[in-house]
């Protein structure tokens, strides 16, 4: 335990990895200090980036940006884990964590979001679960209003029509 | 009987003791609250509180409007825009809708956030003035 070398450090804490039943480490790993990729990623699971990323990035579990991370991108993912820097737009339909060491600039869409003592975000934070509820119940709304506004001027229209061919024949008499 | 002792609660900002409960919980208060001298409030407020400073939202605590304090801990529920000199705490319980503005920041699990976040320390200039081109062209001669 005492020996454990600074590469080892993601071991001592638990946001680092994930466990299967069995107690394994199963969290992919994107390592190297110097490495810089950029393309548009699909992760199944849960990842952890240690190095320099852009693009746009989708996971389906876990998103976890190491201390050493810099994340450039456009992310959709379940939760995220923030310990260096993120810029970008997230969706995150999980919990979101900025750690004492993140530092995040841009716009996140998640329920919940936590902040650490000594983390760093400009941005804005919406919520998920407004947004599609808004969206349906909004048009649904108008629809359905300005339907039976429809009805009623449809209605008043009918009445005006009615009037009006009782109207004309008098007019229409020669 | 058993008598239990309970441990008095933790709090991490020792001023607060002292702190004067401005508005207790139950009452309600319009206007402008402008204090000097580190508050808590505990009821609702529609209005906006002027601090230099801590300010501190209880549970029960409802504000409808801006906030601006030296430093703000909020477990109530505010909607409008809190700034802050130094820091600004969201705990667990809170429900924040408005622009959060303060070198500091920070959010506990179980608070309810929506809205900008600024962390841009607001007295520091943002950024340096971009420094004009020096005319390195020009023969020195």
């Amino acid at each position: 335990m005492l020996a454990r070398s600074p590469h080892d450090r993601s071991t001592e804490n638990p946001l680092m990895h994930t466990t299967d039943s069995q107690g394994t480490k199963n969290l992919l790993t994107i390592r190297g200090d110097h490495a810089k990729i950029e393309g548009k990623f699909q992760i199944a699971d849960s990842i952890e980036i240690q190095c320099e990323v852009g693009g746009e990035l989708d996971v389906g579990g876990k998103l976890v940006i190491g201390d050493r991370g810099v994340v450039r991108a456009d992310v959709r993912t379940v939760d995220a884990v923030i310990m260096g820097v993120y810029e970008g737009n997230m969706i995150a339909t999980g919990d979101v964590e900025i750690a004492s060491t993140g530092r995040v600039m841009g716009n996140i869409k998640t329920d919940s979001l936590v902040i650490n003592k000594g983390g760093f975000f400009n941005g804005n934070v919406s919520k998920i679960k407004d947004t599609p509820e808004a969206a349906a119940a909004a048009p649904a709304a108008r629809p359905a209003a300005s339907a039976e506004k429809k009805e009623e001027s449809a209605q008043e229209g009918e009445n005006k029509e009615k009037e009006k061919e009782l109207a004309i024949p008098k007019l229409q008499r020669p | 009987m058993i008598w239990r002792w309970q441990r008095p609660p933790r709090n991490p900002n020792p001023e607060i003791i002292e702190a004067p409960v401005i508005i207790a919980e139950g009452f309600e208060l319009g206007g402008k609250l402008t204090l000097n001298r580190p508050a808590i409030v505990n009821g609702r407020l529609r209005g906006y509180i002027q601090s230099t400073a801590h300010v501190s939202l209880g549970p029960t605590a409802v504000i409808h409007g801006d906030i601006s304090a030296r430093s703000v801990t909020v477990a109530g529920t505010v909607i409008g825009n809190v700034t802050a000199e130094e820091s600004i705490h969201l705990e667990t319980g809170a429900r924040v809708t408005g622009d959060l503005t303060a070198p500091a920041i920070s959010i506990s699990p179980g608070a309810d956030f929506e809205g900008d976040c600024n962390m841009a320390a607001p007295l520091a200039s943002p950024a340096a003035p971009p420094v004009p081109p020096q005319p390195s062209d020009t023969p020195t001669t």
